[in-house]
């Protein structure tokens, strides 16, 4: 039964399905309480652990799964069973606040290494991302005017959403958000190009650029770093998107970003070189299922009172 | 009359550029195929999901969710 999960809160919080994690987690591969426990476990609903490993190696991992397959055979009825008193309860999780009737953007991330691109040269690592808006932010994205060619600026908080917690360089690992006044170019527009019917034709355009120098402005929290900052992202944003009236909601949306960084973070994989280089970054609209349904890697810092925190 | 030639530089994105960056910057088949894998997004539904169905749990867990990375 395949299954993932964000490591943070099963790994420090004290709720039945954390602490059973726990105790999987101290006679797996990384045996010692305190560090990270990532990685791929093979393991019972009753705690057994039956292998581990944390490897990008596709055979080491078929080895240990292997490995836990042989494990399962030899467990008796009850060690394949839920522990008789297990609680579902749940405190808290950020998909609790999944803004279902908001706009769900998901999206990826790659290093962009020459231009035109070469599709045998894509680099040898890229990422995800989920962007979330609240239905009330979802409207900010609409021009009111219905007349062809009207330009609506968008607002400081969608702006904010983007620059800060999206348009941010983690191709290649965890990276840092932006703390507003790190924000020092933010344009962000919306034409109406056509209306047909009930619908909204759009084009979205934009550029701004975001520079951390210096100390960390986000106070303390999961993401305090250890380190100075000194780190940049310059973009290039181009979109469309089609708004129905009638249904409320965006039936397409599309936007491509260009990005420019310079410097690094602690984890983002840029520790041996460039110094510099340029990412791209493309959303569509997620889907309502649950892999589209996956919180946003900043939620917890998000500019947004919607959010629910622990 | 000579038409007046537009000097861009590299990585420029615009309505020419658009799609061939957009194209590019989504993952291959080959990169997204352990997509494909129906993974359920919580450690608890795959405890619940593998006491129902008596099969064993491939957990898979990371600093950021692996399913919207990092």
């Amino acid at each position: 039964m395949p299954a993932t999960d964000e490591v943070w809160r099963l790994q420090g919080a004290s709720e039945e399905d954390a602490t059973l994690f726990q105790k999987i987690a101290n006679k797996g591969h990384y045996r010692k309480a305190g560090g990270t426990r990532q990685g791929i476990y093979v393991c019972s609903p009753n705690g057994q652990l039956l292998s581990s490993v944390n490897s990008l190696d596709p055979e080491v991992v078929l080895k240990t799964i292997e490995n836990g397959l042989k494990k399962w055979k030899n467990l008796s009825v009850k060690e394949k069973k839920l522990p008789e008193d297990f609680s579902p309860f749940t405190s808290h999780r950020w998909e609790d606040s999944y803004p279902k009737n908001g706009l769900i953007l998901k999206g990826t991330k790659a290093d962009l290494l020459s231009d035109p691109p070469n599709p045998s040269n894509r680099g040898d690592r890229w990422n995800m991302d989920h962007v979330w808006f609240s239905e009330q932010e979802l409207y900010l994205w609409v021009p009111e005017s219905r007349k062809i060619g009207t330009i609506h600026k968008c607002p400081k908080i969608i702006k904010d959403r983007l620059l800060r917690f999206h348009f941010v360089d983690n191709v290649r690992g965890q990276t840092l958000p932006f703390a507003p006044e790190e924000i020092k170019t933010a344009n962000l527009n919306v034409e109406l190009v056509a209306i047909n019917d009930t619908k909204l034709e759009l084009k979205i355009f934009g550029d701004s650029e975001a520079i951390a120098k210096g100390e960390w402005k986000l106070g303390e929290n999961i993401w305090t770093p250890k380190h100075e900052l000194d780190h940049s992202i310059s973009t290039n944003i181009l979109g469309n998107a089609i708004y129905d009236i009638e249904k409320k909601n965006f039936i397409k949306f599309e936007l491509v970003v260009i990005g420019n960084w310079k410097g690094k973070t602690e984890n983002n994989g840029r520790k041996f070189g460039p110094e510099s280089g340029v990412l791209g970054i493309q959303y569509s609209l997620a889907e309502k299922i649950p892999s589209d349904k996956i919180a946003p890697t900043f939620i917890d810092l998000y500019n947004a009172d919607w959010v629910k925190h622990p | 009359m000579l038409g007046c030639k537009v000097e861009r530089g590299p990585f420029y994105l615009g309505k020419g550029t658009y799609k061939m960056w957009h194209d590019f910057i989504k993952p291959t088949r080959k990169e997204i195929a352990w997509a494909q894998i129906p993974w359920l997004t919580t450690f608890y539904d795959g405890l619940v999901e593998s006491d129902r169905t008596q099969k064993p749990l491939l957990l898979w867990v990371m600093n950021g969710h692996p399913l919207g990375c990092t």
